[in-house]
């Protein structure tokens, strides 16, 4: 079991307190690739962040490969981040003040890897994400798809036990969406990396093996892909037609 | 690649978001440094006996340190906020607190380096330009041009240890913001800090203000006095916006026109907002006020000078008369031959006393209108229950004391005629000054212990040196605790060396502050550029015309420029008022002319940075 989520609540207080999830258990095996989906406000975003150690739960406990970030102090924090997290966003969130080689070979940096080693994984990593004839540009000199494939590559480089991807596709057109989706999937089937993802976008989630659907903070069903991509995404597309509710209210 | 290495790429590539701090390190460089290569010019060794060019050059190169302390922090505070996007980032990569320290660390140092060199060899190559500006504005120095050496190692020991400081420093003040925070897309509004400096002022005013009371004049009270000034000035503006708000709600007012989006725009960057405001403002009171000395004080020399001595030299001799009078004349023999010479010897009485100093004295009225003769003032003429009063200090009006009062009055001398605040001879010689008529002089002399002086003139006043003061001791075998001899030209020298260089040091100062101001409000103006033309594009969709927008980016300059300088000058009028009191000259006057000059200058730069602010937003709206 590489993430345990047991019974995780998350509550902003403010003059009207709001509860943004409720008791939520979930288990990730490793090399699995899970999406998380739901209609805005569901809470999806905050699931990721609470689990990622980007934002604390109110309640629960969330066990990443079997320790709890949430009980580290800042230094081992910043060493589990390194070594067992992986983060993609939307805004892709590179550094513009390096090249694009730079960026990817960022963690190592912090990991003070030697130089060979982290010329044998930069080497590695980028001709397995098809990026090695950018690793000398400036981050304002490539792609949208391109700039997601970079932070995909900083994020896998130090091979870690989760990558967390937050809307991964959100500032890219179908296709580069599409390249970026099968980039995932090698990832998860040729060097085992297991994902969680979190997407409104039904086309995107049917790329993963599991998908959880989020509503109102809870998680409101799971549906499994069984080997039948087409009958999984038709699933996917009509549990979200239902919490969505515009189709259904035509009629 | 190393740490050092991505902060090597930092400042490399993206040298724009450091520009500001690099440069506000290189002028705090390049300041101290000329200031040290002229504390420490070989010239002023041989001029300065008394190390009173020491004393203020060293005072103003603390006051400049401690201003580059000041900017440079905040200049360091602005280029990590820049940051705090990026920071987010190496978070949440598992950057380490002692990993994000380095980096910063290696930033300020790579920094402070380039900017210890760059400013030393532009204080290099401007040194001879500075040194001639100086020589030129203080009369009487040679300053050739010399290898400065010490100042050198000094600028880089010292200007090096404040950048370390600072360095050690910025990891502290770089507030760690919650990476939810950051990574999230909408910037946040700003806190009010209001009652936090509601807080600061209760803290800090009292102790001020007890400190004062208890004349406790240690190096305490000016860090209070700076703190209060600070904490004050930060809560007036915080008032200020916030009645103003309160009211435009109240009064529904805020609904018309573009009030709305003004006192939103103000309320959305409040904290930097009334930051700013308060830093230019204490910044602008200080360079308002200092300007009217720094032009009047190097006017008034002369004048100020008769003030404190009305003769070219003055003789006397306290202990044997006989002596004294034979010096005199040696003395006459050796100036007669100078233009406009003449000669006076002021014989009076004096009440007994033991201490030497006091000197209680009266005169008699011919005796005193010889004197006014002598400098060209108006002759009086006494009846016999008249006295007349003379100043003694050159500033004060003259009182008459107890036992004077009590002397004189048993010879029926009870009305008095008149005061003359001028003195009659170096100020503080006597006690005090009282002119009785012929008659009473007679009788009164007869108790008293008869003294005199001896006055000495010359058209030209300022004619002759120390030097010559010290030939003409030489020539009469002065003998140091039994007699005096003093001259015009020394008060002179010495007044017009430490005014003219106090005025030279002083407008550097006020330069640097100028500059402070203006890369106070440049940052404030330029850093949210690209935040605010997002905004505003947005209104000018839904229908915001370019009147409105120049109307509302002139409001926001209006706050940020225009009413700290105004309350700069209302509060350099209350101070020149304050200091009018303690000094010889009055500066009304000139403070009248530069108040038009200040009003001039602001009301330009005002137009000039309005057109400028209006059309970098308006480039940057109709760009995108």
């Amino acid at each position: 079991m590489i993430l345990k989520v047991s019974n995780l609540e998350k509550i902003y207080k403010g003059k009207i307190s709001f509860k943004a999830l409720e008791n939520i258990n979930m288990e990730v095996c490793e090399g699995e690739f899970v999406a998380i989906m739901g209609p805005s406000g569901s809470g999806k975003s905050t699931f990721l962040n609470t689990i990622s150690t980007i934002d604390k739960p109110t309640s629960g406990s969330v066990l990443i490969a079997g320790k709890n970030p949430y009980e580290m102090n800042s230094k081992q924090l910043s060493t589990f981040r390194r070594k067992e997290l992986g983060f993609v966003f939307q805004q892709f969130n590179l550094v513009n003040t390096l090249t694009v080689g730079e960026n990817i070979i960022l963690p190592l940096t912090l990991d003070k890897a030697d130089i060979k080693t982290m010329k044998t994984k930069l080497e590695e990593i980028s001709e397995l994400l098809g990026i090695s004839h950018l690793l000398h540009k400036r981050t304002y000199e490539i792609s949208g798809g391109q700039a997601q494939r970079v932070a995909i590559a900083r994020a896998v480089i130090n091979e870690p036990s989760i990558l967390l991807a937050d809307e991964p596709t959100g500032n890219l057109d179908s296709k580069a969406a599409k390249d970026v989706m099968k980039l995932f999937k090698k990832l998860n089937e040729s060097m085992n990396v297991t994902i969680i993802m979190v997407t409104h976008d039904p086309n995107i989630a049917s790329y993963s093996d599991k998908t959880y659907i989020i509503k109102d903070g809870n998680i409101y069903q799971e549906i499994i892909n069984r080997n039948d991509d087409k009958n999984y995404k038709r699933e996917i597309l009509n549990t979200m037609s239902l919490l969505g509710g515009d189709e259904i209210d035509i009629i | 690649m190393t740490l050092f290495n991505f902060a090597y790429n930092n400042i490399k590539r993206d040298f724009k978001t450091y520009l500001y701090h690099f440069l506000s390190c290189v002028f705090s460089v390049f300041i101290f440094f000329l200031f040290s290569n002229l504390a420490m010019h070989p010239a002023l060794k041989i001029v300065d006996s008394g190390s009173t060019i020491g004393i203020i050059l060293f005072m103003a190169s603390i006051i400049s340190m401690l201003f580059s302390f000041v900017l440079i922090l905040y200049s360091v505070g602005n280029f990590l906020k820049n940051r705090s996007k990026q920071f987010a980032i190496l978070n949440i990569i598992g950057a380490s607190n002692g990993q994000f320290n380095t980096l910063i660390f290696f930033e300020n140092i790579i920094i402070s380096i380039f900017a210890l060199l760059i400013g030393i060899i532009m204080g290099l190559v401007f040194s001879k330009v500075f040194l001639m500006i100086a020589q030129s504005l203080i009369d009487g120095l040679n300053l050739y041009f010399y290898f400065p050496l010490t100042p050198l190692i000094l600028t880089v020991f010292l200007m090096g240890g404040l950048f370390l400081l600072i360095s050690l420093i910025a990891p502290v003040i770089l507030k760690k913001k919650k990476i939810i925070d950051l990574l999230k897309k909408e910037e946040l509004a700003e806190k009010n800090h209001f009652l936090l400096s509601l807080i600061a002022v209760i803290i800090i005013l009292p102790i001020t203000i007890y400190l004062h009371i208890q004349k406790n004049f240690s190096g305490f009270i000016y860090i209070f006095e700076i703190l209060a000034g600070i904490s004050f000035s930060y809560f007036i503006y915080n008032l200020i916006f916030n009645i103003y708000n309160f009211f435009m709600e109240k009064s529904g007012r805020i609904y018309i026109k573009n009030n709305l989006i003004k006192l939103s725009n103000f309320k959305y960057k409040i904290n930097t907002n009334i930051k700013t405001m308060a830093a230019s403002m204490i910044l602008f009171s200080i360079i308002l006020t200092s300007f009217v000395y720094i032009v009047g004080a190097p006017l008034s020399i002369s004048k100020d000078t008769q003030k404190i001595m009305p003769y070219s030299y003055m003789y006397a001799n306290w202990e044997d008369e006989v002596k004294g009078a034979k010096k005199a004349e040696l003395i006459s023999e050796e100036l007669k031959s100078i233009g406009g010479f003449k000669e006076l010897t002021i014989s009076y009485s004096k009440l007994k006393n033991k201490a030497r100093t006091v000197r209680h004295i009266i005169l008699s009225n011919t005796m005193y209108n010889e004197v006014a003769d002598f400098l060209n003032r108006e002759k009086i003429n006494l009846s016999d229950n008249e006295y007349f009063l003379i100043g003694v200090d050159g500033k004060k009006n003259p009182v008459l004391s107890d036992t004077i009062k009590d002397l004189i009055s048993g010879y029926g001398i009870t009305k008095e005629a008149g005061f003359d605040k001028k003195i009659i001879s170096i100020s503080g010689y006597f006690t005090s000054v009282t002119v009785v008529s012929d008659k009473n002089y007679e009788s009164l002399s007869q108790v008293l212990v008869k003294d005199r002086i001896y006055a000495f003139t010359q058209s030209d006043l300022t004619n002759g040196s120390i030097k010559d003061l010290e030939a003409l001791k030489n020539l009469i075998g002065f003998e140091d605790g039994k007699e005096s001899l003093m001259s015009y030209s020394l008060y002179y020298d010495i007044e017009n060396l430490t005014r003219r260089l106090v005025s030279y040091v002083g407008s550097i100062l006020c330069i640097s502050f100028l500059i402070g101001i203006a890369s106070i409000i440049y940052s404030r103006l330029y850093s949210f550029v690209d935040e605010e033309s997002k905004k505003y594009s947005i209104m000018i969709k839904i229908g915001l015309s370019k009147a409105e927008l120049k109307d509302i980016l002139a409001s926001t300059l209006r706050w940020l420029f225009v009413l700290p300088f105004m309350t700069a000058l209302v509060i350099s009028w209350i101070i020149i008022g304050i200091i009018n009191q303690l000094t010889l000259t009055s500066y009304t006057g000139l403070a009248v002319i530069c108040s038009f000059v200040y009003l001039l200058t602001e009301l330009i730069l005002y137009i000039i940075i309005k057109r400028k602010y209006q059309k970098k937003i308006f480039d940057n709206i109709y760009e995108a």
